[in-house]
């Protein structure tokens, strides 16, 4: 991690003297990345890529003045975040609008999904993209104040002090959040928890 | 420890975080708690579902879409056409036009400060003349300020005696 610390340091420095090749060097080191987080948390993926475009155009403009001292990744996270912020403000998306875990009965009414038989092993039953599909949908129903930071730091392995500069927040409550957060996927993915 | 600790320090516990002291006494309310044990296997369970997530890659061709989107940004940002012909500079030199206005007034003053000090020194090297003169005829001054108007009366008419013929 330091040693990623100090290559993005050099990389930003080379991006102040006008060197394209670093821009395009850290294009290429965090894109997934900040695609695949910012697709967790909006859940489209046409929104997404043009959400992730986003945050390097603002960081291309905004890098003559980036502080050296400051964090490179966990400052793409943070525009990441907040433009995914917007998102969901601007338009009014909310939670249940989101890829929920409901579906649409035969009796044509949506209700909640039922939880299959627990005597089955899911894993049987499902296949793996089934499995993720439940995942993803289970963290889309999370409020975004608790998906961002369980994304940052299982997904994208992230510690608790840079999620914590990322979402401008103590590390106790980046601790906090993951706790909750955890804890409703719990009641949403029990099944497949106890089968782990 | 009890359960209520216990639950305080689950997240920590399953992330791996806690310091040895405190890992060492979750440890032992686990392995006597069976409620608490369960419930950090299944948070653990929740964590090890996330992050089985297949991290989804950037789709192909976003370099291009970005740096498309930056030639776009960049052309946004350039000055209109009336305005570059308003300013009459191309905006590589904007730098220079911010500075126009405090330099134009400093040529302007320059010229009125040195316009009045021409006229000034005109005036005193006409006096000069004019006393030299004066001073050459063996005529004393009824002042001692030379270039006073009064002295300047005296003088004149001084001058016309002088130079009118014997």
């Amino acid at each position: 991690m330091d040693y990623l610390v100090s290559t993005d340091a050099i990389l930003v420095l080379r991006c102040q003297e006008d060197d394209s090749q670093a821009f395009d060097e850290i294009v290429r080191q965090y894109k997934d990345g900040i695609y695949n987080y910012i697709l967790r948390m909006i859940s489209n993926r046409d929104d997404a890529e043009d959400l992730a475009v986003e945050v390097f155009v603002r960081a291309f403009a905004a890098i003559k003045s980036f502080r050296r001292d400051s964090n490179l990744r966990t400052w793409l996270y943070r525009i990441a975040t907040n433009l995914c912020i917007d998102k969901y403000r601007r338009y009014g998306i909310e939670r249940k609008k989101l890829v929920p875990l409901e579906r649409e009965y035969g009796d044509g009414e949506i209700r909640p999904m039922d939880l299959p038989d627990t005597s089955f092993d899911p894993e049987k039953l499902l296949g793996q993209k089934e499995l993720s599909d439940q995942i993803h949908r289970a963290i889309a129903k999370l409020p975004e104040k608790l998906r961002a930071p369980i994304l940052m730091y299982d997904m994208e392995d992230m510690s608790y002090g840079q999620i914590a500069e990322v979402l401008g927040c103590p590390i106790g409550t980046v601790k906090s959040r993951i706790f909750k957060a955890r804890t409703q996927l719990r009641r949403m993915l029990l099944p497949y928890v106890q089968n782990t | 420890m009890n359960c209520k600790e216990c639950y305080r320090y689950l997240g920590e516990y399953v992330d791996r975080t806690l310091d040895d002291c405190a890992l060492a006494e979750m440890e032992a309310h686990i392995r006597v708690c069976p409620k608490c044990a369960s419930l950090a296997a299944e948070l653990g369970g929740v964590a090890s579902l996330v992050k089985s997530l297949d991290r989804q890659a950037a789709p192909s061709g976003f370099e291009d879409r970005l740096n498309a989107q930056i030639l776009h940004r960049k052309e946004e940002a350039k000055p209109g056409l009336l305005r570059r012909l308003l300013l009459g500079v191309p905006p590589e030199v904007y730098g220079y036009r911010r500075s126009l206005g405090p330099a134009l007034a400093t040529v302007l003053l320059t010229a009125a400060v040195g316009t009045s000090l021409m006229f000034t020194n005109y005036n005193a090297s006409g006096d000069a003349a004019y006393i030299n003169a004066v001073q050459q005829q063996h005529v004393t001054f009824a002042s001692a300020n030379p270039l006073s108007d009064e002295s300047a009366l005296i003088l004149s008419d001084r001058m016309k005696e002088l130079n009118e013929p014997l």
